[in-house]
């Protein structure tokens, strides 16, 4: 009797412990990236309990809809999305599958931070996919520049808002003071890229957009022709060409590019190559948005010194 | 004193202009930053302009438009007649063409409908391979999925055969799922348990008139086709993750309820990606199946595949299957006795992927059946998909 007792408190010990998750009063967010999580993170603090489906080091383009991402959509009260399709090829049949129907498309729980920021490489007129892997709204890697991430901030909170009403002072000071922190930072790194205004660069992938706008850098070529396509060996002698020609500096990449291809573009043509954790937890000191942003700089600086 | 008075002066200079850069420094980008602030908020009116209509255009009546092409080209070194092809031997032509529409039909749910021209010894038969109603957005995490459908049984049996790694069907799913899949007319329920790790739990009800291609409606039986599945999922360590599940399937042979074949089946896969540059993946899947007859003679078979695929570039792919099938205790007139017949099948390929929207493969078959001499077949498949391709499953 004293035994099967026991087996009972157990075993209704081990299911309210497997399910303790689902009866937190906190406001459940679940993000794609580590990016929106961290500025999540400083606009909800502990009003809000944070999962990002991908990690620091992953290429948000390419993740498989996993179905862990389906049981944690399923328990949230909010998904925040890059959007702009960046997350197109995986996160539809997440949400689709998750069962929540707080979170699909057009309702308050759906917010797709990329319609709080302005674009840039918007397509006009007719495209196909023989242009490569074009993303029609505009281009998707947009968090790097630090200004969009106080527009990002600004969207997040207003979701927040609109979802959890009674905290919305809350949220909006928050975002006040996440504001103030980026702006102060962003003064900091423009001081300390100013040397470099002007500098060209050569990129891996179309993510550098919105960076190299921010910090004034010349994008002078992109190593990729189209957009997602691996590059052939013309394309690859090419860039070689280019960059001894032009006295290219140095080469900006991302964790999850082609490396083998832009060592071998940097060893036969003489300059330099940096990857840049351009991700929140993409690399060792890039724990939070902010300080990835600041190692981005740093490690740039020092290379065009 | 003269001395000091010069040194005061330039100190005083040298200092001031510091100060009067520094300022004029910070100025500048604090300009840049309110401008770059307030640009967002003159632009804010527009952008909503364009949002509301990305939204008018999401809720239109316009359903996603997909094509996809699949064409084989067939060589058979040995001329063996071991196994029965949809191909005649030797041969390149469209294996079959798939178009598909689908999109949210209402608040309730969604809505897929998909046909194909599939090619039988040289003759085009279009049919309807699928057209379903998904509500998505029931309680208590609830999914129902109701029409006419790839049922859900084991992994390769709902994967579309342009999205299969490999060119044809493992020895067993020919034998128990026909040369593509098992669709019927039914319904399927499943829940997604409120554990901390995911496990899908998922019941089904079909029409049962027939089991595999056919094209004709079948016959009506004492009982429907029941199906069960289990899903589950384990995050090993950064990209790598396995999903691993167990199926059930009872289905009436004929119109004799005693007649009837229950089908067990368990799948594992594990992957593991790295972006788009290098992958792994390793599926098995094992399964067995009971036919019960009023006679008294019952029928025990069982199989598995396995193949391990991996890509260390980013468009090529390579992979390796293993297939064995049993018949268990059938008789053999040449031995004169019960036999276990069993028949075994190695494949390897390489694929060439471009992009996700395309591939070419080449692949190479030996198929070591039993009783029958050793099949060698070479085949080259190029597939592409026009539109709008739905994210694949795990």
């Amino acid at each position: 009797m004293k035994k099967k007792y026991i087996c009972r408190v157990n075993l209704l010990l081990i299911v309210l412990i497997g399910t303790s998750s689902i009866f937190s009063k906190r406001l459940k967010v679940v993000t794609t990236s580590k990016d929106l999580a961290s500025i999540a993170s400083e606009i909800g603090k502990n009003l809000i309990e944070i999962t990002s489906l991908a990690g620091g080091g992953d290429d948000l383009h390419f993740l498989h809809a996993r179905p862990d991402y389906i049981l944690k959509t399923s328990r949230a009260n909010v998904v925040l999305l890059i959007g702009a399709d960046l997350e197109v090829g995986w996160l539809p049949l997440v949400l689709k599958n998750s069962r929540n129907a707080k979170v699909q498309l057009g309702q308050s729980g759906y917010c797709d931070v990329s319609r709080g920021i302005t674009l840039l490489e918007k397509q006009s007129g007719l495209i196909n996919r023989q242009m490569g892997d074009v993303h029609a709204q505009g281009n998707p890697h947009y968090w790097i520049d630090p200004l969009n991430g106080i527009r990002m901030a600004k969207f997040i909170s207003n979701c927040f808002s609109s979802v959890d009403k009674s905290n919305a002072s809350i949220y909006k000071r928050n975002f006040n003071s996440f504001r103030s922190k980026v702006i102060k930072l962003t003064k900091k790194l423009l001081r300390t890229m100013k040397p470099h205004f002007g500098k060209k660069v050569i990129v891996y992938h179309r993510e550098f957009s919105y960076f190299v706008k921010r910090f004034r850098l010349n994008l002078a070529m992109h190593i990729e022709d189209k957009p997602g396509a691996s590059p052939s060996p013309g394309r690859v002698r090419e860039v070689i060409e280019f960059i001894r020609k032009n006295k290219i500096k140095v080469i900006l990449t991302t964790p999850w590019n082609n490396i083998g291809v832009v060592s071998r573009i940097a060893r036969e043509s003489g300059t330099r190559f940096l990857v840049l954790p351009m991700q929140t937890g993409a690399a060792p000191g890039t724990s939070t948005y902010l300080k990835m942003i600041e190692k981005c700089i740093q490690l740039i600086d020092k290379k065009l010194q | 004193m003269k001395q000091l008075r010069i040194l005061f002066y330039l100190i005083f200079l040298f200092t001031m202009t510091g100060v009067a850069l520094f300022a004029e420094e910070s100025d500048e980008f604090d300009q840049e930053i309110n401008s770059a602030l307030e640009d967002k908020k003159e632009n804010d009116s527009k952008r909503q302009e364009i949002q509301r209509s990305n939204t008018l255009i999401d809720r239109a009546s316009i359903p996603n438009i997909l094509v996809a092409a699949d064409m084989v080209g067939q060589w058979d070194a040995t001329k063996n007649d071991s196994d029965i092809q949809a191909l005649s031997r030797d041969t390149a032509n469209m294996r079959e063409v798939e178009f598909g529409f689908n999109g949210a039909v209402d608040q309730w749910g969604l809505g897929s409908v998909l046909f194909a021209v599939h090619n039988e010894n040289g003759k085009f038969f279009v049919e309807l391979h699928e057209a379903y109603f998904e509500f998505n957005q029931l309680p208590w995490n609830l999914f129902f999925k109701v029409g006419k459908y790839f049922i859900d049984a084991g992994r390769l049996n709902s994967i579309h055969r342009h999205d299969w790694r490999f060119t044809q069907a493992p020895r067993v799913h020919k034998e128990f799922f026909d040369f593509e899949a098992v669709d019927d007319f039914g319904g399927e329920l499943s829940i997604l348990m409120p554990w901390n790790f995911y496990q899908e739990i998922k019941l089904g009800v079909f029409s049962g008139k027939k089991f595999g291609h056919a094209h004709d409606d079948g016959i009506t039986k004492a009982q429907p086709l029941f199906t069960a599945r289990i899903k589950n999922f384990i995050p090993i360590v950064g990209n790598l993750g396995s999903h691993f599940g167990f199926s059930y399937l009872r289905y009436n042979i004929d119109q004799n309820p005693n007649n009837y074949w229950q089908t067990g089946g368990t799948d594992v896969t594990f992957k593991w990606q790295s972006g788009k540059h290098m992958s792994f993946e390793w599926t098995s899947e094992f399964w067995y199946r009971n036919e019960k007859f009023d006679v008294g003679l019952d029928t025990n078979k069982y199989g598995y595949y396995s193949f391990v695929e991996f890509q260390p570039w980013q468009m090529w792919f390579f992979g390796v299957r293993f297939d064995e099938f049993v018949l268990a205790d059938n008789f053999d007139p040449r031995k004169g006795k019960l036999v276990d017949k069993i028949d075994y099948g190695q494949t390897i390929w390489i694929t060439l992927k471009p992009s996700e929207f395309s591939y070419f493969r080449l692949s190479g078959e030996r198929q070591d059946y039993y009783g029958k001499k050793d099949n060698y077949l070479i085949l080259l498949q190029a597939d592409f998909i026009l539109g709008h391709h739905p994210a694949h499953r795990y």
